[in-house]
């Protein structure tokens, strides 16, 4: 009966996740399809809503059981109860932590939060060694990395679009060559992630010999068809600048790598709401916490759900205000920095990282900002971020772990 | 709000349009000016002083504006320097204007032989005709900035660069000889005249350095 409420009240403040990821952290994602016009305003809502239930649905397992098992060490919790009250303390600091640091305007990380409360109510219930430090110092490497990685995708992609296109001295001709070429890229890695190690909710698990082939054609096959859809781009008007026609053909490509980023975003945040949940859950199914029984596909359906509601209800708002002051960011910018974002949240999608897709959305803007691509970027604001992370671990972590105690002072 | 909207930091390349448009604005009004001045059109030649010192203080503003919003975490395509030397460059433009009408305006009533005047404002026009020019690089600007400042586009900059530095070579030729000319005359000229006329046409002279240096300024941004 307790465990019944218990499940219940983590359904509300795993849906309240959900929502806050889709209300705050959708609209980093897709803002910038916004703003460079590629997609209108409901345009991108609908492309986001899609991709993001595709991602948390298809591809959100991977990190979710981590948040749930990967962190906690499950062999040192003494029983199914404590697990229990330790995810929903986490569940709890990261929603408290997240709603103070929105009313207080703090680039705080839903990823960091969760991460930090999941550890810091393991180690309130069982003791220092309640939690897999080595893996936890991984997580917190992937957060320092990912930014890094991404920064340097963006980089080496820009290079290669202005150096192959846009300073080339017949940049009409090149963007007609290369963009299918960079469609059927777009193509191949999504693919390749979906297929690798991917649709095991589709029971489509192949391995790499099998996924890579078949993703190539597929990439192969979509730039032979994207070649005559590229042909159909019209010309831009004069007022659009000499560079209207090639940032019309890369406004095509960043419909493409919008959904891509929120297929990523989708398979790796979903676990900031449904991770702790998917304990719950198991406990609640099983009795036990041990037991192998997999993260429910309507798990992470519910989270894909609480993430279009965010968005429908609060995110779009947010996407408005991000696409309107978005004017510097073209499409051959905004798709160097989704490609290179998109690719590296993917990446660590695969490996059960949880990370943080603004912060390595941020990290490919700077990639491009150093191949000189941005008209000016305010780097007070890196530091802004850069403190926000610092302190969001410690303070998801201590707070989680007060919610601990207290949850098993009442209910213990 | 807990976006990331805040690393876009405000571009001061737009503004940088603005501000030679204003520039260009206040110099142009010098043909307006000296062809009152020449004409005996006294109030009408104090109008256009009046409104060239009014543009150029519009200038200054947007001036400040754009160092106001340019803080030291800005990270940019280009050296900040470059940047703002750039803008102080822009606005030496306008403040010449002004200088040559204060000048022009000491003195009254201030001769000039009549035969010489075509040539002044040949030299005046050929002047302004370079700051037009600096004036449509800077409007490249935004091209520059899509081009990342290379390839194609910076050499085709760099060629309209390199033109200026030729057209303000001529117009030093020009001030010269009408320089010399004026000398040769300096008993019917007379000393003061003859001195405040050499400085006119000193400014004039500068008006297109001016010029010059703007194109400077993009090519050094080019080059990093």
């Amino acid at each position: 009966m307790l465990l019944t409420a218990f499940l219940i009240a983590g359904l509300v403040f795993g849906l309240y996740m959900a929502w806050n990821i889709g209300a705050n952290d959708v609209a980093n994602a897709m803002g910038t399809s916004v703003g460079s016009r590629a997609l209108s305003l409901k345009q991108a809502l609908v492309v986001a809503a899609v991709f993001e239930f595709a991602g948390a649905l298809f591809a959100g397992s991977h990190v979710t059981e981590t948040v749930k098992k990967g962190i906690v060490d499950v062999d040192k919790i003494p029983d199914a109860f404590v697990f229990v009250l330790v995810m929903l303390a986490a569940l709890l600091s990261a929603g408290i932590w997240l709603q103070f640091a929105t009313w207080k305007g703090l680039p705080v990380s839903t990823s960091h939060s969760i991460v930090g409360g999941v550890a810091g109510a393991g180690v309130a219930a069982a003791g220092i060694g309640g939690v897999q430090w080595s893996k936890l110092a991984w997580i917190a490497t992937s957060w320092v990395l990912s930014p890094l990685i991404g920064g340097a995708i963006a980089f080496v992609m820009f290079r290669f679009v202005s150096g192959a296109i846009i300073n080339h001295p017949s940049p009409r001709a090149r963007v007609r060559r290369y963009s299918p070429l960079l469609a059927g890229l777009v193509l191949f890695v999504l693919v390749l992630s979906l297929l690798y190690k991917g649709l095991a909710n589709l029971d489509l698990d192949l391995s790499m010999a099998r996924a890579l082939p078949l993703s190539l054609g597929v990439g192969i096959a979509g730039a032979l068809l994207a070649v005559p859809l590229f042909g159909r781009v019209r010309d831009a008007p004069a007022a659009a600048g000499r560079y209207g026609f090639v940032e019309r053909h890369f406004g095509w490509l960043q419909v493409m790598t919008a959904c891509y980023v929120a297929f990523a975003h989708g398979a790796n945040d979903v676990a900031n709401s449904v991770g702790p949940l998917a304990g719950i859950v198991a406990v609640w199914q099983t009795g036990a916490i041990g037991a192998k029984v997999g993260i429910p596909v309507w798990l992470l359906a519910f989270g894909g759900f609480g993430i279009v509601v965010g968005l429908a209800t609060w995110g779009y708002r947010v996407m408005e205000t991000i696409g309107k002051r978005i004017t510097e960011l073209t499409p051959s910018r905004g798709f160097s920095a989704e490609f290179a974002a998109a690719t590296t949240v993917l990446v660590c999608t695969k490996l059960s990282l949880p990370i943080s897709t603004t912060h390595t959305l941020v990290g490919a803007v700077v990639g491009i900002g150093l191949a000189r691509g941005i008209a000016a970027l305010d780097m007070r604001v890196m530091r802004d971020i850069l403190s926000a992370w610092v302190v969001t671990l410690p303070v998801a972590f201590l707070l989680a772990a007060a919610l601990y105690w207290g949850l098993a002072a009442i209910f213990l | 709000m807990r976006n990331f909207l805040p690393i876009f930091g405000r571009s001061p390349f737009g503004p940088i349009k603005v501000h030679m448009d204003r520039v260009l604005e206040t110099a142009r009004e010098l043909r307006s000016f000296f062809d009152a001045f020449f004409a005996g059109d006294e109030a009408r030649a104090r109008d256009v002083r009046k409104s060239i010192l009014k543009m150029e203080h519009g200038a200054d503003l947007v001036k400040n504006e754009i160092r106001e919003h340019l803080p030291n975490s800005y990270f940019l395509p280009v050296d900040r320097r470059d940047l703002l030397a750039l803008l102080h460059t822009q606005d030496k433009i306008a403040d010449l204007s002004e200088d040559v009408v204060v000048v022009a305006t000491l003195k009254q009533p201030l001769e000039f032989p009549e035969d010489l005047r075509p040539m002044f404002l040949e030299i005046l026009d050929r002047s302004l005709a370079t700051c037009e020019r600096a004036g449509t690089i800077v409007r490249e600007i935004d091209d520059l900035r899509e081009a990342s400042f290379g390839g194609t586009e910076a050499e085709e900059v760099l060629s309209h660069i390199a033109e200026i530095g030729q057209a303000e070579h001529e117009v030093d030729k020009a001030i010269y000889g009408l320089a010399k000319e004026l000398y040769r005359r300096e008993s019917t000229v007379g000393t003061t005249s003859l001195l405040l006329w050499q400085k006119v046409l000193e400014l004039v002279g500068r008006l297109a350095n001016a010029a010059e240096s703007v194109g400077d300024h993009i090519r050094l941004m080019l080059y990093r």
